[in-house]
């Protein structure tokens, strides 16, 4: 189970959360569903530490050589950083948790999911995230426009993470998928 | 080195002005803001983009804060409407909009919307989602299960059933207590029903409408060969195919939410169901505990009766579902999202056979050579996560079926991880690993012990990430037999670090050549001294998998020379920061748990690296401060070191340049060490020749500092002196040397008389020489003061140590 999905600013300075979702309400010790603005608080505390793990991704496997590597490659999300981290019993989460992330230039992508999930089958939806909506997502983390094409992300969302549901999709679906989103977005 | 640009900071204020612009309206311009709104919706119904729009920066003022904005009445009122709103209008997007809108303000209560009972399955995109987070608290879960259930027992499939399939798993997996028994058997049934696809004949059925291609294919093209799966193509699904889908994508999350459940079922034939224990008692523990963990279903659902046969049956169909996905996923894909999802898919069939094994031993020698056939097939250094998880099952079960893992592990740990370290991702399963299952790979495989070299890498690559996990293996990784070699790898992490990244930028440039590219003109980082070949053996040691293969080399200081120019890269420097937390780990784990001899093994490695510490000048500062604080704590535990290590410690002290430099700590504790411990006191083999050797040596040391003094240079500080006077006169009380100390002490008192006065240094010298030349003038004394007892933990008695400010003033006339 997917527990929350978010897309975040990257560069150094203050964190900016871009968009949020957590798909199932959380429940405190007390028996009660957690505030909105603990559950902000906490998925902010997140986004900072990919923050801060993409900016030492960024200053210490990128070259030279691995720019004009770059140059020469394109293909399935190649130029997104990434990585993996748990956080701890109690920090931020009631249990433990694992984070993992892309991004590139200002937009970062984390998934936050619990810690016996298929990671492989995590990594891949994040991919296919990241690679449908760079386009959305693109005028806001650039800061060339003060909007968020929210419809447009949730719809995505939506597709490939039904309420926080991971699925096994192979590449024919996800093309047919991809049509009908095209079609939606079009009217 | 790609640096921050101009461009960088520009993006990050307009991201910041966006920011704070959304944040900076007032109530009262929310409030008209959102009353224009709900006109322009009332009036949309033809042309939505303005609408669209609004919503669009009504939902950034709300989200973009964690203060609460209110919202007036009508407009949520409004909003609530058109999710349920039973016609075509309006637009998809508005009410997606207005979806988000409302749970952007989860949790709350909204009565219009508490019930499902009576909505459309189109609307369910925009209401399912806010059911799930406005969680159990208001009741909304209870009241709708039955509603969801009817959705998902529905013949036909559709949209709305998969999304109220995964609604019913998001509850079930927060909170399975809800879920009552005769849902989960409902939910077994419809899953059991989805994983068996009938598509495949009913699109054949349609004759007419249906042409072939629509028929689905294996993965490679081929002709299918059985029923429909996950790994199948079709050049079109249908809702069907869809289900199946969903289907295999929740087993995992249902059994494990429901295990106590199965356990139950499947100890049908042991004891009664009434017994509250059967999660801790059956099974393997670690897995065991790991998955209680995650479902907190009470064990007191008592008294269920197993519907055996219907259990009976999913497992079966999930049994042939998964022999079917190993069959297919022999097969070669044709693009690489399909190949990744053949391994995805092995992995959780190898994670669904765990957890079936776990409820049901009786099935665990079947399914292991089912698991024997995936390891065959991914024993491979491309394929090390699914490996790696392949390996999970093997610890788990290999007992039950006599199954050595060893040459797995080793494959794994020797060749995978040397080959794949640096990839995020598996480094990441890799740790995990290695802390999930540590219990289990210390006691019963070498993997800790041997391997360490390797382990190391990850951490050397990612310092910053793995921290924390390192700090919890590091224990594990400590043997009797390679202590030793351990220091000096801690040690040299960063010189790892360092190594590992000329190899990288050495492979990179390797590739560009290959592509015919040109190497950039300037790079910051010469890694090419690194990989010459004279280097080649040094870097071979440093890099190496195993560990056995000898303490460290001889020529560190060729290794930090060569390396010397990545002290400031990133990676390394970020490294060196961590030693010394790493340090402190290890040598708690030593005095906790080594013995005596590998302590006094371990303690030259100590004092020859203190001068041979990579040349980063704070990771230096850091390491000798370990250092000093350790070595005391080491001599107070096991004074005889003393004695053992007299020849090390000797050569080491009679260097008063040490003094000079870094590790003057360090030096000066190890001669406060010599004074305080050297006594028979301590040591029964400690003859007065041996106290005499020190006292030489110390005596020697001290007329150098002198005569270093009587020339020019003061570097010497007076802490050292008086440190180096005081231990001498120590010693001297031992071993029947008092009138040459009295000499020697006399000497440096008046030639510190005659120097310009410099502060307080001086004063302080003279007064400490004149303070234990009077005190060896009375050897009684002297032999108490400066030789106290060693203190009994149960002596209440006043000792003769406590009275040392009486014994003190005998000596001042």
């Amino acid at each position: 189970m997917v527990h929350s999905f978010l897309i975040h600013s990257l560069l150094p300075g203050t964190c900016r959360v871009f968009y949020s979702i957590t798909f199932c309400g959380d429940i405190k010790a007390n028996g009660h569903v957690e505030d909105r603005s603990d559950r902000k608080e906490k998925l902010l505390a997140i986004a900072q530490r990919v923050q801060s793990e993409y900016s030492f991704k960024r200053v210490t496997q990128r070259s030279e050589l691995f720019d004009e590597l770059l140059a020469t490659s394109a293909g399935y999300g190649l130029n997104m950083e990434g990585g993996a981290f748990r956080s701890l019993r109690g920090e931020p989460f009631d249990n433990e948790k694992v984070i993992l992330w892309l991004g590139r230039e200002n937009t970062g992508f984390a998934l936050i999911s619990d810690v016996h999930e298929n990671r492989i089958l995590a990594e891949n939806t994040l991919r296919l995230l990241c690679k449908f909506l760079q386009p959305h997502i693109k005028n806001t983390s650039q800061g060339t426009e003060p909007i968020l094409l929210v419809d447009h992300i949730a719809l995505m969302v939506n597709r490939f993470l039904p309420n926080g549901q991971l699925l096994f999709l192979n590449q024919k679906i996800i093309r047919q998928f991809e049509k009908e989103m095209e079609m939606l977005l079009q009217t | 080195m790609a640096a921050f640009t101009n461009a960088d900071s520009t993006i990050v204020l307009n991201v910041d002005a966006a920011f704070q612009k959304a944040r900076g309206w007032t109530d009262k311009e929310i409030e008209e803001f959102a009353l224009d709104l709900l006109n322009l919706l009332h009036n949309s119904n033809s042309n939505p983009a303005a609408a669209i729009r609004k919503l669009r920066q009504l939902y950034v003022i709300i989200a973009w804060t964690r203060k609460d904005k209110k919202l007036p009445a009508q407009l949520l009122s409004f909003l609530q409407q058109i999710l349920a709103e039973k016609s075509k209008t309006p637009h998809h997007s508005v009410r997606l909009l207005a979806s988000y809108l409302l749970n952007e303000l989860a949790p709350k209560y909204w009565q219009n919307l508490r019930s499902i009972q009576n909505l459309e399955d189109r609307n369910t995109t925009y209401i399912l989602p806010l059911l799930l987070t406005q969680g159990k608290d208001f009741g909304y879960w209870l009241e709708n299960l039955p509603h969801l259930f009817k959705w998902i027992s529905g013949q036909s499939p559709s949209e709305a059933q998969l999304l109220a399939f995964t609604a019913v798993t998001a509850i079930a997996s927060n909170c399975p207590s809800i879920i009552a028994e005769e849902f989960v058997q409902k939910y077994n049934s419809v899953l059991g029903q989805w994983l068996i696809d009938n598509s495949i004949e009913s699109s054949r059925g349609r004759s007419q409408a249906v042409k072939t291609n629509k028929v689905p294919t294996e993965i490679d093209g081929s002709q299918i060969r059985g029923n429909f799966t996950i790994l199948c193509a079709a050049s079109s699904f249908s809702h069907d195919h869809l289900r199946n889908i969903y289907a295999f994508s929740v087993i995992r999350r249902w059994l494990l939410t429901n295990q106590s459940h199965m356990e139950k079922a499947f100890a049908s034939n042991a004891s009664t169901p009434t017994s509250k224990n059967s999660p801790t008692t059956s099974g393997s523990e670690v897995t065991l505990q790991s998955m209680r963990r995650l479902s907190n279903l009470p064990s007191s659902s008592s008294g269920l009766t197993p519907k055996k046969n219907r259990r009976d049956k999913l497992m079966d169909v999930i049994l042939t579902y998964c022999s079917r996905l190993i069959d297919q996923s022999e097969l070669k894909a044709t693009n690489i999202i399909d190949t990744t999802l053949q391994f995805s898919c092995l992995v959780e069939v190898v994670a669904i056979m765990d957890i079936i094994c776990n409820c049901d031993p009786s099935s665990i020698p079947s399914l292991f050579n089912k698991v024997k056939r995936i390891y065959k097939q991914v024993l491979d250094i491309n394929k090390g996560r699914t490996l790696l998880a392949v390996i999970q099952f093997f610890i788990n079960f290999g007992d039950t079926v006599v199954f050595d893992t060893k040459d797995a592990l080793d494959f794994f740990f020797a060749k995978v991880l040397d080959a794949r370290f640096h990839n995020s991702f598996l480094a990441f399963d890799v740790v995990m690993f290695l802390l999930e299952n540590q219990e289990k790979l210390c006691v019963n495989t070498q993997v800790f012990t041997l391997y360490f070299p390797n382990i190391f890498k990850i951490f050397a690559w990612f310092p910053r990430t793995y921290l924390a996990e390192y700090i919890q293996i590091l224990p594990s990784m400590i043997s009797p037999k390679t202590s030793t070699e351990m220091l000096h790898t801690i040690l040299d992490l960063p010189c790892v670090s360092a190594a590992l990244e000329a190899r990288h930028m050495h492979q990179q440039a390797q590739s560009l050549i290959a592509n015919g590219r040109p190497l950039p003109t300037k790079i910051a980082f010469d890694f090419g001294t690194v990989m010459s070949p004279t280097f080649e053996p040094i870097l071979s040691f440093v890099l190496r998998c195993c560990s056995g293969r000898g303490d460290t080399i001889n020529k560190l200081n060729i290794l930090h020379d060569v390396l010397k120019k990545f002290y400031n890269h990133p990676r390394v420097s970020v490294c060196s920061q961590c030693i010394p937390v790493l340090l402190n780990v290890f040598f708690k784990v030593i005095m906790e748990k080594a013995s005596y001899e590998i302590i006094r093994d371990l303690f030259p490695a100590i004092i020859e690296r203190s001068v041979q510490l990579f040349q980063i000048k704070q990771y230096q500062e850091n390491v000798l401060e370990v250092f000093s604080t350790q070595i005391l704590i080491l001599c107070k535990h096991y004074p005889r070191i003393v004695v053992d290590r007299q020849t090390e410690i000797k050569d080491y002290i009679s260097h008063s340049k040490h003094a000079l430099n870094n590790e003057r700590e360090l030096y000066m504790h190890l001669i406060w060490i010599v004074g305080e411990y050297s006594s028979s006191q301590y040591c029964s083999k400690y003859t007065k020749e041996r106290i005499l050797m020190y006292y030489e040596c110390i005596e020697s040391l001290t007329y150098e500092v002198y005569l270093n003094t009587a020339g020019d240079s003061n570097n010497f500080s007076p802490r050292f002196v008086t440190l180096l006077m005081t231990c001498l006169a120590k010693l001297s009380s031992r071993c029947d040397t008092i009138q040459r100390a009295q000499i020697c002490l006399m000497k440096i008192g008046k030639h510190h008389s005659t120097q310009p006065r410099n502060g307080n240094s001086n004063e302080f010298i003279i007064n400490r020489a004149n303070e234990l030349v009077k005190l060896l003038q009375l050897p009684n004394v002297a032999s108490a003061v400066l030789n106290p007892a060693l203190q009994l933990e149960n002596q209440g008695a006043i000792t003769k140590r406590t009275s040392l400010s009486l014994l003190l003033q005998t000596t001042e006339h």
